[in-house]
């Protein structure tokens, strides 16, 4: 398939946190947290 | 969905943002917990007084609860931002998980998942296609309800919007019949997997191909037992992690038309989309694999997974407005319905099939 095809400009996306700030954020705050609790810094978790 | 934190406006500074999300998050914490409360309720009711009362998962209490507050009374706006944050907990609560599973297990129900999730995506697309030209849909509405319901409801809508330079109605569309549809299999799953006697393992890996949105998955699973839960989060995400190529092959086949962008690097594009909270979950996984982790630490942080479920869970009823559904029009919700269904009964008839490989 060709990707030289005239194309309209998409619109300016609406989102300014996307999916993949998310991500990244939860992927952040998890490590943080399993750092925390390695450390023994974080109390025990209770369920 | 988590366009009430995403939603454009005044970037406000981070203690403003932090107080915003504050009512919402205690709503989130108060509404699951009273679930597990509940649940607990129930359960030491049945005891005191010898009764066999059905143990009702606090995953179903907190969605119901959930349920009633915005589908009857609504949810007041100053819950909305923080009750928006609930799919950073889901993410949050998948990376966490990947500690209950070691490296090898993931590679192994991961392949058979790999196998079950290219029939999946295969099936959906082709049949939502068809059954969008049946009806007459607009094709790119076709296109965001095939996406949707082949990788991951609301994420891979969103990802394929811009990327296939789709209206916003036909993003809200495809977005409210993904979400009412999954909030519906919710309870007809369980109904179904007990009568048809399925086992653990092939409940969650039809919960995980099924549903479309992660939330709704990781709940229908749960709903059945932990052992199912962590199956569907599984087969979910292998599901997400083919986002990038299922929206690249649209956004081409657009672009060949003329009506979407053209993408000029395809590796960045492929990056861009990945769902990076999937490298997390390995990450976990192999650092537990590799024994990083005591006993204590590993239920510690498997406990952090739970209870970010639980406001998971929470955020995924109080986000379900069956209002809004009625509100989107007919058609797309036909298209949509008769199109889970089929994928409904095709995935099980997958899962029947990859049985004889899966665990007890």
């Amino acid at each position: 398939m060709s990707d030289t095809t005239e194309t309209k400009p998409a619109p300016a996306p609406r989102l300014s946190l996307d999916t993949f700030a998310l991500d990244t954020w939860a992927v952040a705050a998890s490590v943080l947290f399993i750092a925390l609790i390695v450390a023994g810094i974080f109390p025990r978790v209770p369920w | 969905m988590s366009l009430a934190i995403t939603a454009d406006g005044p970037r406000l500074s981070l203690p403003r943002r932090f107080v915003e999300l504050l009512p919402g998050l205690a709503l989130l914490f108060a509404i699951g917990f009273a679930g597990k409360l509940i649940e607990q309720s129930i359960n030491a009711y049945g005891k005191a007084n010898h009764l066999a009362l059905p143990n009702i998962e606090y995953v179903l209490w907190a969605i119901i609860i959930g349920l009633i507050i915005a589908n009857t009374v609504g949810v007041p706006k100053i819950f909305r931002a923080g009750i928006g944050t609930y799919e950073f907990f889901l993410k949050a609560g998948i990376v966490l998980l990947g500690v209950r599973f070691l490296l090898g297990d993931v590679a192994k129900l991961g392949g058979i998942s790999l196998v079950a999730v290219a029939l999946e995506l295969g099936i959906s697309i082709v049949l939502m296609t068809w059954l969008g030209n049946a009806f007459r849909l607009t094709p790119k509405l076709t296109s965001l309800l095939a996406i949707g319901s082949s990788i991951c409801g609301v994420s891979a809508i969103i990802a394929a919007k811009g990327a296939i330079n789709a209206k916003d109605e036909d993003a809200s569309y495809a977005i409210a019949a993904i979400l009412a549809l999954g909030a519906i299999s919710l309870f007809a799953f369980p109904l179904i997997g007990h009568a048809l006697g399925l086992s653990d393992h092939a409940y969650g890996l039809w919960a995980g191909l099924a549903i479309d949105n992660t939330a709704e998955a990781t709940a229908a699973g749960n709903l059945w037992s932990e052992q199912a839960g962590k199956i569907a989060v599984l087969a979910k995400t292998t599901r997400n992690a083919t986002i990038g190529f299922v929206v690249l092959a649209y956004a081409i086949y657009w672009a060949t038309k003329g009506e979407a962008r053209t993408i000029e690097n395809k590796a960045a594009f492929l990056w861009n989309k990945f769902p990076k909270f999937v490298l997390g979950f390995i990450l976990i996984s192999l650092a537990a694999t590799l024994g990083a982790f005591t006993k204590e630490q590993a239920s510690d942080i498997a406990n952090l997974s739970r209870w970010a479920f639980l406001l998971t869970f929470a955020g995924v009823g109080l986000s379900t407005d069956f209002r809004e559904m009625r509100k989107q029009g007919f058609y797309p919700f036909v298209v949509g319905a008769v199109g889970e269904i089929g994928i409904a009964i095709l995935t099980l008839g997958i899962v029947i099939a990859v049985q004889p490989w899966l665990p007890a």
